[in-house]
């Protein structure tokens, strides 16, 4: 069974265990989820056989619906890799054996395996983004290498420069379209791209509701929910709206009732960066009476509070095309930049969801997280008076996870949380 | 006779241990007693020529050599890369509180967060981070020459001068000089037994990163003619190995491969070859001249162009006769740990024997390296 079948397998488990079983404390509209993820690789696997050319991406300045739009099939690759579970040992060996480095990003050495095991369609084009961080960059470069396919390296710079960042992106974005159209088949449809990012436009309104209702205590959402995120790769799903409907439904019925994730809160935190995807850390919080309404990147993160629209004159002095407004959205992105923005966002989320602390998670590898780290951590305790709780992991390698330890670490934090607020642990 | 030999002896050794870190701010330090300023910079791709003509040093920044580095730990875990804490050890320890300002880079993820971590420390009252195109195309080398002109910009309103085009061709010039003098040290070490071993000359390098070009350039040349006729340390043959390494500036990483019977002739290093290869055009504008040398000169596995970084060491390994490659990767350092695969395995193609050895900025684990570098060294000794 390759990759894309293993998932099929997966979603189908999940959508029947769903159905027969349903866990109260989790949002229904998980179900959707997977189905759309169901059939999304059911998807993927068609166009595999069919011969469709296969576009990898990966970093955020480049996103999926650029590559729709051109008539490839996606495959985000650290995304994508994220979702390896219990087969990641196998990929992490691929990538070991090649002589990658042991120590970098796990997601990345489990994409590099993935891609090299055979258990994903070949690329007919690879897009290596330098914006978010090397490992990503190099992860995909090598990938190109490897498979000898067309590739388009897209250079980031450090910082928001305005206009001319913009300008510099969008030059770039012109030449990967032009190298993109040179595999068989593909023709960048501009109107299509209109298409998807009106589609972005409306889910934009609707995570801004969910950010809102987060701010309600007890928190309508879980923990886990809150890190769940529908990728763009979904975009062509009719019911990608709807998912966000129901699941701004679901949480306005709980406020009504007034029932939250956790029986009883005592305090709330956000999670940022990642997270070890083969534990459950928020159960663990919540069974300490601390909720996560908010995570760094997930659902209505806050991540593009400040969203422009296209059409934004006052912005930009006239409505902007669709791959301009792919290049104005990339010249704006944090990732991967300097911790200042970064810092601000989670400074912001703070003030806005009364967060009493945040749990930074140090995945080990990822150099501009890591080194961003401790500053937030300052910038929280000097500005709101915040802990920060910096506590080192992986991704997708569950070998080196100790669950005492690390558990033993956020129940250290809670108590200082609670102890701060007066509460008894 | 012999006491011109001792004088140039001497003379030379001061040079080669410039560098090091007892040494290495000294100039840096009279040069600040003149009321000038000095600018740290913290990779190879940040054109110093700009702050040079603006009146001010441009010193290539270097840690500490000593192995703990409890103040950078707080901020660098350790797990990041190496160099970047025992620099920011060097910093919160006031080492480099001589310095006026700094050019940071996003060389890689762990520079761009150096940069950050001064300005969050509020270190130094100028700081500037340039970015570095990661490929040299039409459209990234203008990228580029925007970037070195605001660069210009903030070097000329922090040093109150204003640096003009004939300032900035003053300062190719002297900086070709010195490119010009170390590429005469370098075509010595073709022979085949050359009058300088491999630590001697990353000791020579590694002082063009710290001294002023001037004095540099007068040192170097007052010594050329002595080392066109210099003795060799070395009497016979050896196998005649290159190094691969970033931001290596401890000449003794070096003598321990030579201490195992290797010579070292040639370096990929962006504090040896990589530093001072490919002069900048003195025709047309300077700010594009520079950006044309400074995105095309030798690449380091930063840049996304791997196979043009292969061709030129495999270029390097003809044209000095070398017998095998060391690659040194930094712990933590991304750029050539992920680069390394795609270089041993084009070598290996090549015919070049090829041994990869990570090693920790500080120079540690010495009985470790030594063993695994003598192995390398036996193997290709068998032909000699």
């Amino acid at each position: 069974m390759n990759f894309l079948e293993d998932e099929v397998a997966k979603y189908e488990r999940r959508v029947k265990r769903i159905k027969e079983n349903p866990d109260p404390h989790k949002l229904k509209s998980n179900l959707l989820l997977y189905e759309m993820w169901l059939d999304f690789r059911k998807r993927q696997l068609k166009d595999w056989k069919e011969g469709v050319p296969f576009a990898y991406l990966s970093g955020g300045g480049v996103q999926p619906e650029l590559f729709r739009a051109m008539g490839f099939q996606v495959l985000h690759l650290p995304m994508t890799a994220d979702r390896a579970g219990s087969n990641a040992p196998r990929y992490f060996e691929i990538a070991r054996q090649r002589g990658y480095p042991d120590n970098t990003c796990d997601r990345i050495q489990v994409e590099m395996g993935l891609a090299f095991s055979g258990e994903w369609p070949p690329p007919s084009f690879v897009t290596c983004f330098s914006g978010e961080c090397l490992p990503i960059t190099y992860g995909s470069y090598w990938i190109a290498e490897h498979f000898k396919c067309a590739t388009y390296a897209m250079d980031f710079p450090i910082e928001d420069r305005g206009d001319d960042g913009f300008q510099y992106l969008l030059k770039q974005f012109r030449e990967l379209v032009s190298v993109a159209e040179t595999v068989p088949g593909i023709k960048f449809d501009e109107a299509k791209l209109g298409e998807y990012q009106r589609k972005i436009e409306a889910n934009h309104s609707l995570q801004m509701e969910i950010y809102e209702l987060k701010k309600q205590v007890p928190c309508p959402i879980s923990g886990k929910d809150a890190l769940r995120m529908a990728g763009r790769e979904l975009l062509d799903d009719p019911r990608y709206i709807e998912y966000y409907e129901l699941i701004r439904k679901e949480m306005r019925d709980k406020i009504e009732r007034g029932i939250g994730a956790l029986p009883e809160e005592k305090a709330r935190v956000m999670w940022v960066v990642s997270a070890p995807f083969y534990a459950d850390p928020f159960s663990f919080l919540e069974s300490r009476g601390v909720a996560v309404p908010v995570y760094d990147a997930g659902m209505a993160s806050g991540e593009r509070r400040e969203y422009v629209p296209p059409d934004d004159e006052k912005r930009h002095g006239r409505r902007l095309s669709p791959l301009e407004y792919m290049a104005f959205t990339a010249a704006e992105g944090t990732q991967g930049r300097t911790p200042g923005p970064k810092a601000e966002r989670i400074l912001k989320n703070c003030r806005e969801l009364h967060l009493d602390g945040v749990i930074y998670f140090m995945l080990s590898g990822c150099m501009p997280e890591i080194g961003c780290g401790r500053i937030v951590a300052d910038r929280l305790e000097e500005e709101l008076g915040i802990p920060t709780l910096l506590i080192d992991g992986y991704c997708l390698d569950s070998a080196k996870y100790n669950q005492t330890d690390f558990e033993s670490k956020l129940d250290a934090f809670v108590s200082v949380l609670l102890a701060r607020k007066g509460i008894p642990a | 006779m012999v006491q011109d030999t001792i004088t140039a002896e001497k003379r030379l050794k001061r040079l080669c241990e410039a560098g090091q870190e007892a040494n290495r701010f000294n100039w840096a330090k009279e040069w600040k007693t003149q009321g000038k300023k000095v600018i740290g910079l913290v990779d190879t791709y940040i054109p110093e020529e700009i702050i040079y003509a603006a009146g001010a040093l441009p010193w290539q920044i270097f840690g500490t050599w000593r192995q703990n580095v409890p103040l950078a730990s707080v901020y660098r875990p350790p797990n990041t890369c190496r160099y970047c804490a025992h620099v920011l050890e060097s910093f919160r320890s006031g080492q480099l509180d001589f310095l006026d300002g700094a050019v940071g880079s996003d060389w890689d993820d762990d520079r761009r967060t150096l940069w950050s971590q001064w300005t969050h420390l509020k270190m130094m009252s100028f700081r500037h981070q340039l970015h570095v195109p990661v490929k040299d195309s039409a459209v990234s080398r203008l990228e580029f020459i925007a970037n070195i002109t605001r660069l210009r910009e903030v070097v000329e309103e922090f040093c109150g001068v204003k640096i003009t085009d004939q300032s900035l061709a003053d300062a190719i010039g002297v900086y070709n000089k010195m490119r010009a003098l170390l590429t005469r040290v370098y075509e010595m070490k073709k022979r085949d037994v050359p009058p300088l071993t491999g630590a001697e000359t990353l000791g020579l390098t590694t002082a063009a990163l710290v001294m002023p070009k001037d004095e540099f350039i007068r040192e170097l040349e007052a010594l050329l003619p002595y080392l066109e006729t210099r003795k060799p340390s070395v009497t016979s043959p050896h196998p005649r190995l290159l190094v691969s390494a970033d931001r290596l500036d401890n000449p003794a990483y070096i003598a321990l491969i030579e201490d195992a019977g290797a010579l070292v002739a040639m370096d990929d290093m962006d504090t040896g070859s990589r530093y001072f290869w490919k002069e900048v055009s003195l025709n047309g504008d300077p700010l594009t001249a520079l950006a044309e040398r400074y995105l095309t000169k030798p690449a380091c596995p930063r840049m996304l162009y791997w196979k043009g970084q292969v061709n030129q060491v495999i270029a390097w390994v003809k044209e000095w006769k070398i017998d095998g490659i060391v690659n040194f990767t930094l712990s933590y350092s991304y750029p050539r740990l992920f680069g390394t695969p795609y270089l041993r395995d084009q070598m290996e193609a090549a015919g070049i024997p090829f041994l990869t050895i990570q090693r920790e900025y500080y120079l540690g684990s010495v009985g470790q390296l030594r063993t695994r570098v003598e192995a390398f060294v036996e193997t290709l000794a068998e032909d000699f």
